[in-house]
């Protein structure tokens, strides 16, 4: 077919699209599972986590670890279990050989004994850089909650 | 059908789902032919054209920004087979989460959408759409 062999402009292709949507199952995969230091190691050494709830964006991977190691602890301490689903990944060249990454995610609560519910609707920005071992590493994030739009 | 294209299709709706839900009107315009039709189970007579599917586009983005939700369009169990002119038939699922301002979301909608696409001015635009509301008999 024609159309598959043409060249796609503001298409990234099939091979580095895979490894972006193991990338944030690996990654969500570890903030779920509360592992805080694993998770921070996601992003790059100077790495910005920002949300529409905090003023201030975490900045570094040891405040990015704290946030999380945080938000485990609460979630302990409330019997619950969140999980992350990310979809409608959205993908644009950026400078470097980076990648302007851009999903919806759902935050799936469980109580203990209970019925999941769909607790939070969002919009994640991401800026990935390349890693030299062919993955990737999040520069920035800045998660906007649907609620608070 | 090939991991190229079906690639290129899963981006595709990730945008083409994102500018409407970011009530961008005039972007999501550009994801269909000129002569584009949209039709659903609960309208079977299609919207026929940019010109009219920009009316009711932007009625229901005006619509989502009075009541102060947001929404969310989710696809996936997306099917593809190119057809013999060329285009390519895609059927997917799609599900609605609503957000209302300062609530909590749900589920608001759960539809099968069928969806005709062509290469046209170097990228792939919806020729015809097809919409089955779960919720409409």
């Amino acid at each position: 077919m024609a159309a598959s062999t043409e060249t796609s402009v503001g298409f990234v292709d099939a091979a580095v699209h895979h490894r972006v949507q193991q990338f944030y199952a690996e990654q969500m995969q570890l903030l779920d599972r509360g592992e805080a230091e694993p998770w921070a190691r996601t992003f790059t050494e100077d790495g910005v986590f920002g949300t529409s709830v905090d003023p201030e964006p975490a900045r570094g991977r040891a405040a990015i670890a704290a946030g999380a190691a945080e938000a485990t602890a609460r979630l302990a301490a409330d019997g619950v279990v969140h999980r992350h689903w990310l979809g409608m990944l959205h993908l644009r060249p950026a400078a470097d050989g980076g990648l302007h990454a851009r999903s919806y995610a759902l935050v799936i609560r469980t109580p203990k004994g209970g019925e999941p519910v769909v607790w939070r609707s969002c919009v994640c920005e991401d800026l990935l850089v390349p890693t030299d071992g062919g993955g990737w590493l999040v520069r920035e994030r800045h998660v906007h909650r649907d609620d608070l739009s | 059908m090939e991991n190229a294209t079906y690639t290129q299709l899963q981006q595709f709706y990730a945008e083409h789902m994102s500018a409407i839900d970011d009530g961008e009107v005039e972007r999501w315009l550009d994801t269909f032919t000129d002569d584009a039709t949209i039709a659903n189970n609960a309208r079977p007579e299609p919207a026929r054209g940019r010109a009219t599917i920009a009316v009711v586009a932007h009625r229901l983005v005006a619509e989502a920004r009075a009541q102060r939700v947001v929404h969310r369009h989710w696809t996936g169990m997306l099917q593809a087979v190119w057809l013999p002119d060329g285009s390519v038939q895609a059927t997917s699922y799609a599900m609605v989460v609503e957000t209302p301002a300062a609530g909590s979301p749900h589920l608001w909608r759960s539809t099968r959408c069928r969806d005709t696409l062509v290469r046209s001015g170097g990228r792939w635009r919806i020729r015809e759409r097809y919409v089955r509301h779960d919720d409409v008999g």
